[in-house]
This record gives C-alpha cells, sequence and structure tokens, in this order.
C-alpha cells in the first residue's frame, strides 16, 4: 500500500503506551476463552450484511462455548454515530467494529476510538492493514464489470470501454450518495487524472442509468435492464444470479480493492472477549464463509472465491481513503450538479 | 378490543384521570419535537443561533430550490391528473348507465392502499427494458420507468381516489332537479353535462385537487425509488439524504421540514375551510329522481376503457409484484419454469424477517390502541364537554396527521435522539412516531360516529346517577363503537404501511415490514422486496375491507 496514513501517524505518536502494550499480543486464545467466558459476551458494531453475520456467530458460538455474539448492524452513518455518543457518555458499548467502507476508521484512530492489536493472524493478512495496529481489512469486496453475456457477445473490457457510443444506454452504475463501496469506487475514478470528473460527464452523456445501490446494478444487467455496470463481484454468487446470463469481466485498468476495516473498539466491555472474537473473523474458517459468498477474504492463504483468480494475480487499484475523505464535500456537491442525487 | 382497552382504563381510572394523562403526553410528542425542529434550523453545530442554514440553503440551489420545484411539479401535475381522472370516474360509476358502475370503488382503491413505494416498484418491474411488459408483451414500453414523469403517473394511479370519492360523494346527493330543468330547457345531454353538473362538481373538485397536492408533495417512498435513477430529487427524498448519509446535516434537513411540512399543512387547512363549505352547500341537496346519464352508442367502447384501465391499474402492479416474489434467477424470464417459493418462505425462516412480522403487528397494535384512547378521550372532551384542551387536541392531531412523515421523523430524532430524553434506537420511539402521526384518524372517526347522536342518552345516564366514567364506559363508548373500531383498525393499516418517519427513525431489532420491504427495494432485491410486500398488501387489504364492513358508511370516507 502505498498511501502515506497522516492521520493514523498522529493517532499513534498520540498513543504511544498502547502501541508498545500492543507488542505483547500473544494471549494463547483458551487463555482468552477462559477470560472471555467470564465476561460472558460479545458485542459487534457493523454494516457487514446480516446473512454472514448469522454464519460467523453459528461458528463462533460453536467454537468458543459460553461467549454469545449479539451485534448492532446498521448503515455506516448510524452506526458511527452510535459509537460516537456512547464515548461521549463513556458508556461503549461494543467490544468489535467491523465497517464496509475503508475510510470511515481514520476518523475512529483520530479520536483514539480504537485499541492497537497484532495477534498472529495479523501476519496473514496481505493488504490494508494499518501501520500501528489500529485496524485491518476483515474482507475485501472488489469492484469490477458486471456484464449480461446474452445481450453483449463482445462486453466492455475495461472502465474506459463505458464511454463508448456502442454502450449508450446500455451501462447502469450506483450513487456514490447511497452506496459506500461505489464511493470508493467512484473515489478511486475522480482522483485518477485519466478519469476524473470528465469521465462521470462523459458517462453522462453516453446515457448511464444511476441506480440506488450496487445490488440493483447486478439486478439491472442479469435482468437485461441494462447490458453492462459497475458493481462488484459478489452478487454473481447469490442464489437469484448464481445461473443468470451475468458474468463478472475484471477491468483492464485494474480491479477495485475496497478493503473493509476492522477493528476493536478502546474501553469495550469486554475485552478479552473482543481480541477472542476479533482473532476468530481473521482465522481460516471464518475468512472462508466469505469465499462462499463471493467476496474475496483479507487473509492470503485462504482460497478465493470458486472461479475467481486470486486477488496477486489480478492488476488491481487501492483506494485511498484520505484523499477521498478530503474531497467528500466537493465530490458530493460535484455529483448532485451532474447527476441530480 | 380498543374499545375493551379503552373501557377497562376508563373504569379503573377515572375519565379525569385518564384524559389529564393521555392529554400531557400527546399534547408533549406532538408539539415539544416541532420546537426543536425549528431550534436545530436556527443553530449551527456548536448549537449557536444562527440563520445560515436558512441562507445556505436558499443558496445552494441544487439543496433546496431544486427539490421544491420538483417537489411542486410533482405536486401540481398530479393534483391536475387524479383531479380529472377521479372526477371522471366518479361520473361513470354514479351518473351513467355504465355496466359493472357500481362495482368501481374496490378497483379504484386497489392502486391506493398498496403503499407508493410498492407500487413505484411494480411500476419499474412491468415498465423498465427487460421488464414485464418487454418480456410478456407489446415491445417497447409507452412510459419511462424512471424519474420525473414515471413518479407523476405512479402518484396518479395512487391518490386519485381522493378525488374519486369527493366527486362521487357529490354526484350521488346533488339534486338532478336542476339536471332535469337543462334538459326540459332544451339543452343536450352533454351540454347539461358542461353547463350544469360540472360547475356544480368544482367544490368538491378542488377539494379532490388540493388533497392531491398535498399527499404528492409529502410522498416519500415513490420519489425515492424512481428519482434517483434520474437525478430527480424531491424535499422529501432530500430531507432523507441529509438526515442519513454523512456528513450528516441536521441543519439543512430541517429548514427542509419546516419548508415541506408548511406548504403540506396550509394546503391541508385550505382543504378543511373548502370541505366544510362544500358540505353546507350540498344539504341542499336532494338525492331524488335519479336520471341515469345514457352513453348510447359509447356506452360499450367506454366500458371497456373504464374497465380495461380499472382492471389494469389494480391488478396490474399486484401480479407484477407476485410474478417477482416467485421469481428464480434474474435474465431467464417470468415462466413456472424459473418459479421458486424461497422468497415467501423466508418470511419464517429468516430471522430478520420473521422478527419485522412480530415487531409490525406489535406496534401497529399498540399505537392503534393508543390512537384510539387519543380519539375517544378527544372526541368526548370536544363534542360532550366542549372543552379547550379537547378542541386543542383536537386540531393538534389532525395537523400532525397533515404534517409529512418524514418532517415529523425529522422532529422526533431531534427532540428524543439524545439529550434529556433519550429514545434513540428504541422501539418506542417508532410507536410514538406512529400515534403522532395517526391518532388524528382515530379522532376523526371517533367525533364523526359521536356528533351523529345527540347527548340524550348520556343525560339519561347521568340523571339515573351515573358517575362520568361509567357513563362512558356504559353508553358513549357502545354508541360510538363503529367510529371506534374503524379508527383503530384505519390506524392500525396505517402504521403497518408506513416507511418515511419510520425510514429515520428505525434501529437494528426493531425494523418493520414495510422498512424491511422498502430496504429491499432501494438496494435492488426486488425479488424479496415484493415477496414481504405481497403479504404486506394482503394483510391491508384484509384490514380495509373489515374497516370498510365494521366502520359502516363514515368509514368508507375515512379510507382515503
Amino acid at each position: 500500500m502505498k498511501r502515506r496514513s497522516v492521520l493514523g501517524l498522529l493517532a499513534a505518536t498520540a498513543t504511544l503506551p498502547l502501541t508498545s502494550f500492543a507488542a505483547r499480543a500473544d494471549d494463547s486464545l483458551d487463555q482468552l476463552h477462559g477470560q472471555a467466558k467470564k465476561e460472558g459476551a460479545v458485542v459487534m458494531y457493523t454494516s457487514v450484511p446480516t446473512f454472514l453475520l448469522d454464519r460467523w456467530k453459528e461458528l463462533f458460538e460453536k467454537q468458543y462455548p459460553g461467549v454469545p455474539v449479539t451485534y448492532f448492524r446498521s448503515g455506516t452513518g448510524k452506526v458511527l454515530a452510535r459509537i460516537e455518543s456512547e464515548r461521549r457518555a463513556h458508556q461503549v458499548g461494543g467490544d468489535v467494529v467491523w465497517m464496509a467502507d475503508p475510510t470511515t476508521f481514520a476518523g475512529l484512530v483520530a479520536n483514539k476510538a480504537l485499541i492497537s492489536y497484532q495477534p498472529p493472524e495479523w501476519n496473514k493478512i496481505t493488504l490494508a492493514k494499518e501501520p500501528h495496529g489500529f485496524y485491518t481489512a476483515g474482507r475485501v469486496l472488489v469492484g469490477v464489470l458486471l456484464v449480461n453475456k446474452k445481450l453483449l457477445p463482445e462486453p466492455p473490457k475495461s472502465f474506459a470501454d463505458l464511454t463508448k457510443p456502442e454502450y449508450k444506454g446500455k451501462i447502469a452504475i450506483a450513487s456514490p450518495l447511497v452506496s459506500g463501496s461505489t464511493n470508493i469506487i467512484d473515489g478511486i475514478l475522480w482522483k485518477d487524472p485519466a478519469f476524473g470528473w470528465n469521465y462521470f460527464e462523459a458517462l453522462k452523456k453516453n446515457d448511464v442509468l444511476v441506480l440506488n445501490d450496487v445490488p440493483d446494478v447486478a439486478r439491472s444487467v442479469a435482468s437485461g435492464e441494462r447490458a453492462a455496470g459497475i458493481s462488484l463481484t459478489m452478487y454473481k454468487y447469490q442464489p437469484e444470479f448464481k445461473d443468470s446470463p451475468m458474468e463478472i469481466v475484471f477491468p483492464t485498468e485494474g480491479t477495485v480493492l475496497v478493503p473493509s476495516p476492522l477493528g476493536i473498539l478502546a474501553g469495550s466491555p469486554h475485552p478479552a472477549a473482543a481480541k477472542l472474537f476479533y482473532r476468530f473473523l481473521l482465522s481460516p474458517p471464518a475468512q472462508a464463509v466469505l469465499s462462499e459468498a463471493g467476496i474475496y477474504p483479507a487473509r492470503g492463504d485462504v482460497l478465493p472465491p470458486a472461479g475467481l483468480p486470486a486477488l496477486k494475480d489480478v492488476k488491481s487499484l487501492l483506494p485511498d481513503p484520505e484523499w477521498i475523505i478530503a474531497h467528500q464535500r466537493e465530490n458530493t456537491a460535484r455529483w448532485r450538479q451532474t447527476f441530480g442525487g | 378490543m380498543a374499545e375493551g382497552i379503552v373501557r377497562r382504563l376508563l373504569s379503573t381510572f377515572g375519565f379525569i384521570a385518564v384524559a389529564v394523562v393521555t392529554a400531557v403526553i400527546f399534547l408533549f410528542v406532538s408539539i415539544y419535537p416541532y420546537i426543536e425542529l425549528l431550534r436545530t434550523s436556527l443553530s449551527d453545530d456548536a448549537g449557536r443561533l444562527t440563520g445560515a442554514n436558512w441562507t445556505g440553503a436558499f443558496a445552494a440551489q441544487y439543496l433546496l430550490l431544486t427539490p421544491l420545484l420538483h417537489s411542486m411539479s410533482v405536486g401540481i401535475g398530479t393534483a391536475l391528473t387524479a383531479t380529472a381522472l377521479g372526477a371522471l370516474l366518479a361520473w361513470f360509476s354514479v351518473r351513467t348507465d355504465l355496466p359493472g358502475a357500481r362495482a368501481v370503488l374496490p378497483f379504484v382503491a386497489i392502486p391506493h392502499i398498496i403503499p407508493g413505494f410498492q407500487l413505484a416498484s411494480a411500476w419499474v418491474l412491468i415498465f423498465t427494458r427487460g421488464g414485464l411488459w418487454d418480456t410478456m408483451l407489446l415491445g417497447r414500453a409507452p412510459v419511462p420507468p424512471y424519474g420525473g414523469i414515471a413518479i407523476w403517473l405512479v402518484l396518479t394511479l395512487h391518490l386519485y381516489i381522493f378525488s374519486f370519492m369527493a366527486s362521487a360523494g357529490v354526484l350521488s346527493t346533488l339534486d338532478s332537479s336542476l339536471e332535469e330543468a337543462a334538459r326540459v330547457a332544451g339543452l343536450r345531454p352533454w351540454r347539461v353535462l358542461a353547463r350544469v353538473t360540472l360547475p356544480l362538481m368544482v367544490p368538491a373538485m378542488l377539494s379532490g385537487l388540493l388533497l392531491c397536492f398535498a399527499y404528492a408533495m409529502e410522498e416519500f417512498g415513490a420519489p425515492s425509488l424512481l428519482g434517483a435513477p434520474t437525478g430527480y430529487s424531491t424535499l422529501t427524498t432530500s430531507i432523507y439524504e441529509l438526515a442519513t448519509t454523512p456528513p450528516l446535516s441536521f441543519g439543512s434537513a430541517s429548514v427542509l421540514s419546516i419548508v415541506l411540512g408548511a406548504v403540506a399543512v396550509l394546503v391541508l387547512i385550505g382543504n378543511l375551510r373548502l370541505a366544510a363549505r362544500t358540505r353546507i352547500a350540498m344539504i341542499s341537496g336532494k338525492a331524488s329522481g335519479r336520471g341515469k346519464f345514457a352513453l348510447g352508442r359509447w356506452r360499450w367502447p367506454l366500458t371497456a376503457v373504464v374497465w380495461i384501465f380499472l382492471l389494469a391499474t389494480s391488478f396490474g402492479p399486484l401480479a407484477a409484484l407476485a410474478l417477482t416474489s416467485f421469481l428464480d434467477t434474474w435474465g431467464h424470464g417470468y415462466g413456472p419454469g424459473n418459479w421458486t417459493l424461497a422468497r415467501h418462505a423466508a418470511l419464517i425462516s429468516n430471522p430478520e424477517l420473521a422478527q419485522a412480522v412480530l415487531n409490525t403487528f406489535g406496534m401497529a397494535v399498540i399505537a392503534a390502541a393508543a390512537a384510539t384512547l387519543v380519539g375517544v378521550v378527544t372526541a368526548y372532551g370536544h363534542i360532550r364537554l366542549r372543552a379547550r384542551w379537547a378542541a386543542a387536541m383536537d386540531r393538534i392531531s389532525f395537523l400532525s396527521f397533515a404534517t409529512p412523515g418524514l418532517v415529523i421523523g425529522v422532529a422526533l430524532t431531534l427532540a428524543f435522539g439524545g439529550g434529556l430524553i433519550n429514545l434513540y434506537g428504541t422501539y418506542a420511539i417508532l410507536v410514538i412516531a406512529y400515534i403522532v402521526r395517526f391518532s388524528g384518524i382515530a379522532v376523526r372517526s371517533v367525533s364523526t360516529d359521536l356528533a351523529r347522536i345527540g347527548p340524550d342518552l348520556e343525560a339519561a345516564g347521568r340523571i339515573a346517577g351515573l358517575p362520568p366514567a361509567r357513563v362512558i364506559a356504559r353508553i358513549t363508548l357502545p354508541i360510538a363503537r363503529e367510529g371506534i373500531v374503524a379508527g383503530f383498525l384505519l390506524a392500525f393499516i396505517n402504521c403497518v404501511k408506513e416507511i418515511s418517519a419510520t425510514s429515520l427513525l428505525v434501529s437494528q431489532g426493531h425494523e418493520t415490514l414495510a422498512y424491511e420491504a422498502y430496504l429491499r427495494f432501494q438496494e435492488g432485491n426486488y425479488t424479496q422486496g415484493s415477496a414481504v410486500s405481497l403479504w404486506m398488501i394482503a394483510l391491508s387489504l384484509a384490514i380495509t375491507a373489515l374497516a370498510a364492513r365494521r366502520g359502516g358508511k363514515e368509514s368508507r370516507e375515512i379510507l382515503t
């Protein structure tokens, strides 16, 4: 990762004692389990879809009896608002926090809302690790082109192709105002001088259809409303799309990686259970749940979704969360001007 | 049931105690949030007094003026077409020899009973490229699937019942001797229609026009699903976005809420004034001499047009949702080979949806029972005791009902989303929102019933020495039974369908079915959204039919 984490550095210097404490993060899992049982529960705050959470809850409670998992799941904004208001009241209610949007954690680090923790599993993660251990990617959403092979025997191969006249009126995208992952994908394109806002204006001229969210792009492409669109790999793995004429195309400019950050809240009510659950989520069985759902695991040693190449074998683009945060207002306003939204 | 709860309360605690507690709580939750709303619109992030939210909203075109323009366009467009459509159908159904004219009402009601966002989803499913129209029928769809025009057409279908009811009411009590006189004087039937009948309908049509305008402006679900793809933002969708998409901006959201709320409330008050005047004019009418207008050789072609329209607009959306709810895999057509029951089974097997079923029933029953209590206390105090506090509750419950759900959502978030009374993320805040929003229905329903019946029976009870609570429990409640039951059922069904306040106040574990369906449609999961919607609509239709039967004629008017 090439981005320079200014906020991360600032936060790290401010919390030096914590960082050094984190160095001896080699508690054995049995020890943690014993302490976690005494704490009696673990609570996750998250925006990750519930079908994944239910699966992890089931696996975790079987592997570590006596530590029931509860989660507060909501939209990114609501989860952040809850963390913020609980911190202000000195009543942190969550242990582990996992969001879809990589831009959300810089603020948490800056506010010292997270602890630094680098268990052995940490070393197996291949990308998007906060340099001081405050968070890591827990999974990777992968932004790709979805194409309808029935409608387009010659599908687009790149983001740039989508502006070609032959695809006029055939492309669907999601709104970055609604979809967090789209905000990241678009953030990469906005920042890239080869694309920028000219690209989006060209898309608009090409009569692009702007839907609310990424699953709707999948629905649109699979049903033939549009012939191609920008969305995520995971939808191809859902029952209603599995056998549809919709296929995944990795764009030639590079596929967009959207790492979903995972961390432990400072002052959490169940500190040992938090660490245990965190390590579980980064363990091979929990990561394999992701692959089954068509999502890339953050661990390099867990197989990718069936039929898709490993991330190290595809050309990929990583977002620059600081740039996206710094330009959020400007880009939101620009989006509204361009597409109405 | 609602009547039983109210009776038990009254006989245990007495009327005064129940009335005081009900009034204090109701007035507090109905008034205080708007104070917070106003305060927020005049405060900066640190809570200091500022006019920046207002000047900022007017300065940034896309923030207030464009959505306002869009909302007004949708409102005016919908009001005009819905009024024309409703009046025309009412005339066909009441005053002509159109076959099957008496059976029209249920088909007018169905697109209204289906919530706006579900009607909008059905619209997309039918008219988008690769949708039902394409795959099953006639090539290119005749109307756009998304955008301002789609919103306008969907809301016209959703709301024309208001104009239909108003016009049908006038037409069925209209003194037909006026028309006969014109005919005797030698006017051709069509000219009688244009010169005599139409002018007599004007006040009713105007009332329908105002109602349709206000409700079209207030609508959130349909524009949020249909508007985004073409960038057609309205006041409601902008408020939702400002209050839910980080960085949150409650300052601007409250400015937009006040603008929207003011327009809607003023228009509905205007309508109330107008309706009161119309009713006086109507009393002179005698429903005598049913001279039906003979359509002549136009009879059968018009019958075909009217009935194709009614069947298409009521069964069309239901069929679209049903077919989609059975769809197994996208892109392989809608035939039986591609059907599954999985999305219907999910209502039981998916824990989130099963929880939503329970929440929906629980919240709707509690809120509707509370609304009924407010209705009884207010109606009794207002009509029998002529008390000032009850007059205030009557008016405030009407204003709250007129206030857009999204505005109530923003106001309650600001009032109870932190600070002194923190109900953020609770079950209770949704129930409170429903009570605030829908008590007006129960108040109106019970009041109509009470006003119809003189106070003689109750006077007799008092003379016989019964204490006031007993008089109410033994005499008043049984008299107003129809109104109470209808009020409860209508409040219940409105709670079940509510999404605009819900979408702002909902939290994990407290989702309702309507909200789950809305979320599914918003993210594009039309198959699951359709399955949830179908069951919700089935429930709504069943309860609406029950309310219409139990509540008699009055409630049929409250249906709208």
